[in-house]
Formats: C-alpha cells, sequence, structure tokens
C-alpha cells in the first residue's frame, strides 16, 4: 500500500462522492420533496489520545507536537421517522492526516519527515429535534448521534512506507484496525431562513428541502473497547461543516 | 538536441507534403538499418536509430569519441520500385552543409557533400550504401558544436527528368549540458535528499543523475559509484542501499536528450543517521498495539505461520490491493473481520468450521497468485463449464436410455 497514493485517492473519492450522491439520489419536485435522507460534510481537528496508554513517554507529542490532525469526514443517513425530530440510521466514513518529525538518538527534531493517517468508519442512530424548524420555522436544529467506530490506521516512516517497529526478531507493522463507538451532539442551523425561494428553488431543481451549517462535538471512544492491547485513538473533537436533507 | 530550422522544415515538410517539385518524396520509400563495419561491427549505440523504421538518430559525444575513423553501412529500401527507368544518388552533408538535390548527381551546394553513390541504375529495391562518420559528424568530438546532418537519398527518371528525393536526418550533438549546483543534503534514516539548482541548461528534456559514494570521486569514476539517473525534478531522496552512520559523498550531472552528460556539480557530504518515527517510538516505549490485520484468519488458524495465512496474506498484497475494488473488499474484511476474529478465537469447534469455510479461499488464493487474476478466471470458467456439462449429460442420460429401449 502506498500511503501518499492512498491518501489522494481518499481525499478524490471525497471530492467525487457528494456530487455524485445528489445526482444519484436526488430528484427534482416541482412541490416540496419527500425528506428521506441527510448528508453531512465535515471538516474539523482530531488528536488521537495514543500518549494516554503509556506511562510518562509521549511519542504522539514527541512526534507530531501539539497539533491536531486534519480530519475531514462525511454522514449520510437514512431518516426512518419523522414526527416530531427525525430518527436516522447513518454511516460515514472519514479520512485523518498528521505529518511530523522523526527523532534522533538524542530526541532532537530531525527533517525525516513521517505521518499518521486515520480513516474512521461509523455506524450511527441519530436523532434530530427539527420539528421547530420544518413547522414553524425556527431555524436552530439541535440533535445527537450514537454509534460503532471503526478505523483503520497507519503511521509511515520517513520513506513514506508503512512503518515496521523491530522488537527482537520479530517486525510489528505500524497499522490496524481498532474499534470503538461514539457519541455526538450538534446544532444545525437552518439556512433555507435567508432566502426562502432559493431553497424552494434548490428544491425544484435539486431536491433538497433544507440545507443547514452546523456544529458537532463528537466524543469518540476508540481503544478496542478498553482492551488494553491497542492503540488508543480516542478524542473528544469539535467539527464543523454543511448538510443537506434531501 | 535542439529543434533547428531544417530539421523543422523537415518534419513539417514530410507529413504536409507541401515541398512540391523541389521536394517530391520517394514513393514506397523505407529505412532499413544501420550495421556499423570493420571496428564498428557490433559497435553502434541505439540512439543511433539502427533499426528499421527509425525515425531518430542521434550522435552525441560519447559517440563521436567511439565512431572516430569508422564507418557505417545504411540501407534503405524503395519497394515497390518505380515503373520506368531510374537512377539513383546518395549524398551525406555534416551539419549546417548541403547537397544539390535537382539530380541524380549531388554536389556540394555551400562547400562539404560526400557522394558515395552517383547516377547508378536502380535496378534493386534495396539500395546498400557506406557512410564515413567522421565526415558525416564534421566537427572535432570536444567542438561543443550541434547540428543536423542529412543523408540524401535522390531518384532521377532518365526520360522524363523527374526527380524525387528523402532525407535522413542525423542529429550530432556535441555539446554537453552545464554542470547544475548542488545547493543542499540533508540526511535522515538510510536515506538523503539532495537538492541542486540549474539556471544554466533551458533547453527541454534536461534530466540528472545524482551519483554518490563512500568517498570522493571523480568523473571518470562514476561508474564505480552509485547513481540515480533520469530525474527530472531538481531535488531526490535516495532511499535505498545507504547504510547508517556511513559519510557519502553526493555530486549531481545534468544530461540532455542526447544523453550528453555535463561534469560532475560540487560535492557535498552527508552521513545517514537512524531515526525514530511514531510508531517506532510508541513500539519502543512499551505500546501493546500489535500493529497488522488478517485477525479472522489468524483466529482461525491458530498461529501466523501456518502456510494458508502466508497465502491469503500474498493474495491481499498481490492481488487484492493493487485494484480499487480488491482494496474495497480488504478494507471491509477489516471493517468487519476483528469481531469474527475475537468471537471465534476461544472457541476450537467454530474456528475448525471458519477454517474449513477458508478453504477455498485459500485455494483461489493459490489458483489467482499462480495463475494470475485472468488465468484464474479462466480456470474456473473451463470447471464450471465442465461441471455444467457433465450435469446436462447426466439428466440426458436416462431420456436416451428411454429413447433406446423404444
Amino acid at each position: 500500500m502506498c500511503p501518499s497514493s492512498l491518501r489522494a485517492k481518499v481525499l478524490s473519492a471525497v471530492a467525487f462522492a457528494v456530487p455524485s450522491l445528489f445526482a444519484l439520489i436526488a430528484t427534482p419536485a416541482l412541490a416540496e420533496s419527500p425528506r428521506t435522507m441527510m448528508l453531512e460534510l465535515h471538516g474539523g481537528g482530531y488528536t488521537p489520545n495514543v500518549d494516554s496508554e503509556l506511562s510518562g513517554a509521549t511519542p504522539w507529542k514527541d512526534t507530531f507536537g501539539g497539533g491536531s490532525m486534519t480530519m475531514l469526514r462525511m454522514h449520510l443517513d437514512y431518516e426512518l421517522w419523522q414526527a416530531h425530530g427525525t430518527l436516522a440510521i447513518g454511516a460515514g466514513f472519514g479520512y485523518g492526516w498528521i505529518d511530523g518529525n522523526a527523532r534522533n538518538e538524542v530526541g532532537d527534531k530531525t527533517d525525516d519527515k513521517v505521518g499518521f493517517n486515520l480513516l474512521p468508519l461509523q455506524l450511527s442512530l441519530v436523532y434530530r429535534w427539527d420539528w421547530a424548524a420544518v413547522e414553524h420555522g425556527v431555524p436552530l436544529v439541535p440533535y445527537g448521534k450514537v454509534g460503532l467506530t471503526g478505523a483503520i490506521w497507519w503511521a509511515t516512516d520517513a520513506k513514506d512506507s508503512i512503518s515496521n517497529a523491530r522488537v527482537g526478531d520479530a517486525g510489528r507493522e505500524g497499522q490496524g484496525l481498532t474499534l470503538g463507538w461514539h457519541a455526538a451532539v450538534g446544532v444545525m442551523f437552518l439556512l433555507d431562513v435567508f432566502s426562502e425561494s432559493m431553497s424552494i428553488g434548490f428544491d425544484n431543481e435539486s431536491g433538497v428541502n433544507n440545507s443547514y451549517i452546523f456544529a458537532e462535538y463528537q466524543h469518540t471512544s476508540l481503544d478496542d473497547f478498553g482492551s488494553g492491547k491497542s492503540l488508543v485513538l480516542s478524542d473528544d473533537a469539535l467539527s464543523f461543516g454543511l448538510a443537506f436533507e434531501f | 538536441m535542439t529543434v533547428t530550422p531544417l530539421r523543422l522544415l523537415t518534419a513539417l515538410a514530410i507529413p504536409l507534403g507541401i515541398a512540391g517539385a523541389a521536394r517530391a518524396a520517394i514513393p514506397n520509400f523505407s529505412f532499413v538499418g544501420i550495421e556499423g563495419v570493420g571496428t564498428l561491427d557490433g559497435k553502434l549505440n541505439d540512439r543511433l536509430g539502427r533499426t528499421s523504421n527509425a525515425t531518430e538518430h542521434i550522435i552525441n559525444i560519447d559517440d563521436c569519441g567511439v565512431y572516430a575513423g569508422g564507418e557505417v553501412d545504411v540501407t534503405v529500401r524503395v519497394d515497390p520500385k518505380p515503373t520506368g527507368d531510374w537512377q539513383y544518388a546518395i549524398a551525406y552533408a555534416p551539419p549546417g552543409k548541403t547537397c544539390s538535390t535537382s539530380d541524380a548527381n549531388p554536389e556540394a551546394v555551400d562547400g562539404q557533400c560526400y557522394v558515395p553513390a552517383a547516377q547508378r541504375e536502380l535496378d534493386s529495391t534495396t539500395i546498400d550504401f557506406i557512410i564515413n562518420l567522421d565526415d558525416l559528424i564534421g566537427s572535432a568530438c570536444e567542438s561543443g558544436d550541434e547540428g543536423d546532418a542529412t543523408l540524401y537519398v535522390i531518384l532521377q527518371n532518365t526520360s522524363l527528368s523527374e526527380v524525387k528525393f528523402e532525407s535522413v536526418i542525423f542529429n550530432v550533438d556535441l555539446g554537453a549540458p552545464t554542470a547544475p549546483t548542488l545547493s543542499d543534503v540533508t540526511s535522515g534514516d538510510a536515506r538523503f535528499v539532495a537538492k541542486w539548482t540549474d539556471t544554466a541548461n533551458t533547453e527541454d528534456g534536461i534530466e540528472y543523475a545524482v551519483y554518490y559514494g563512500d568517498a570522493p570521486f571523480t568523473k571518470d569514476d562514476i561508474d564505480a559509484v552509485d547513481g540515480k539517473s533520469g530525474i527530472t525534478t531538481k531535488t531526490i531522496a535516495i532511499e535505498s542501499g545507504l547504510s547508517n552512520d556511513v559519510t557519502y559523498y553526493v555530486s549531481v550531472a545534468a544530461r540532455d536528450q542526447a544523453d550528453n552528460e555535463s561534469v560532475l556539480s560540487n560535492q557535498l557530504e552527508v552521513t545517514p543517521a537512524s531515526t525514530t518515527d511514531f510508531w517506532e517510538s510508541y513500539v519502543g516505549a512499551g505500546g501493546k498495539e500489535p500493529g497488522g490485520f488478517c485477525f479472522i484468519a489468524t483466529a482461525a488458524y491458530g498461529t501466523p505461520l501456518e502456510a494458508e495465512l502466508g497465502t491469503l496474506r500474498h493474495f491481499r498484497d498481490e492481488m487484492l490491493m493493487g485494484s480499487a475494488a480488491g482494496r474495497t473488499i480488504v478494507h471491509g474484511y477489516y471493517q468487519f473481520g476483528r469481531f469474527w476474529a475475537s468471537y471465534i478465537a476461544d472457541k476450537p469447534a467454530l474456528r475448525a468450521v471458519v477454517r474449513v469455510l477458508l478453504v477455498p479461499v485459500v485455494w483461489f488464493a493459490d489458483l489467482t497468485l499462480a495463475l494470475g487474476p485472468e488465468g484464474a478466471f479462466l480456470a474456473l470458467l473451463a470447471a464450471f463449464s465442465g461441471y455444467r456439462h457433465l450435469r446436462r449429460r447426466a439428466r440426458l442420460r436416462p431420456l436416451l436410455v428411454v429413447q433406446e429401449l423404444r
């Protein structure tokens, strides 16, 4: 696996997937079309709490400093129930990356660029209290999510290959899958209030009923459910983005 | 190699057929090949364009030295021959000189034209002749000159005074590029990164070669040191064959399209040293994450040393990871595999079941690794077709027996 090309492919896939989803799923409508799905595009940071597993040692901080990973995510859910709010089940994936510098034998930063990449895959149950927004035009929609997360991760060395640490005669590959769960709360702001005619046109032309901007706070527990033998990739992270209901 | 006006005109004129009476092309003309004669037998470089229908013929500085005083045997073909009585002439001129093409008795237009054959009867479809390379090159190898030498093949119809000719261009490039300036070499873990500048070489197609060895070296030593050529950027990471704590001396050279290489740049020293990346640091600090994948198979087979597991890993790395669809399958397996792996790990009976279920998967992986994806597909298709054929025969057999009884 070539990490750089994988990164490019993941980003390309995200860029391709968004318009494709609209092209495939959204249908023009003259009256307001039925609401069935929500697509969320997230951007934010993520700082895996790797160092918490180790007593005193701080390999993450030593390598990547105090910065956080850049994390882009996409979430798509299907609305199961719409009454006093919307209950939906959805899935999403993301891609996060960070680059840092390897250390020399005395712990000083070197010119060798190394990295860490995270590909979280999520299944979520979502509840959005959008009754006030849909029925009365109140533009705020609080929501919550809970679900399972699996994250494929890989660490790269200075040659941009998967890092391999030798312990005795055995090598340990710097890649794997860590499982866990997540819970999130957030609030969405309905953009339709700025221009009702534009939102109606968007629905007629693309089938998008509502457009939102949102902020989401997500707790992710990624440590193989506390197995004690896993890379701890947990974090509490804030993300922002755009959402389209169609 | 630069684009000279003659080369440009020739390139434009041939496809457009715009030469008119003065540039009537020979119908059914083809270039057959060049072979060294005498001391040059087997010594010609491929860039001379030795093979049939070669369109690019280059002589660089190294070739000039090797070819000095030598001759080559050139063969062209006109097949089928034009009807009527035709004579042919062969002539060639060094860069900057031309031969007349008005009849089958060419002469120098501006001082130098060599004529191996003139006013010969065209009695064969193949024309074979000798060229003196010193005359074709026309300059001393160290002159730095560059230009296009021209080989003319002229046909003249003796009764109609009709003349047709073809020219074959030999790019004689005796100018080496200027050496770049090696500006920086930084060390890494069994690697280094070299950066250089080059403001002098502005022609198209310039490439670079980086040379490095564990002792200072000169241009004469580059065959004995390591190197990487064909570099089109001005920075390169050398990441194989290096040892930590060894001092390497690094130089860079520019190379033009004629494969002329500049003198070496300035030489810088670098000493790669061990570094620790995040994962090594994590493992070194006592991190317990084992890393790697293959959960279900490892759990089923019990130990990663099993041959079947090796097959599955090879299948993953060599087949699945090479395609987007394959990677999707692998990612799906990784997404859901660990749940199943942890579930079956302490259940020997279930492990045995999974192990049996994995047998066809391992067979398929073995087959694909042995025959390739296309071969495996064809083999499976053949097996399926054979199975259907046998099954059909088995179904029809009772009917045939009944018919025979009737």
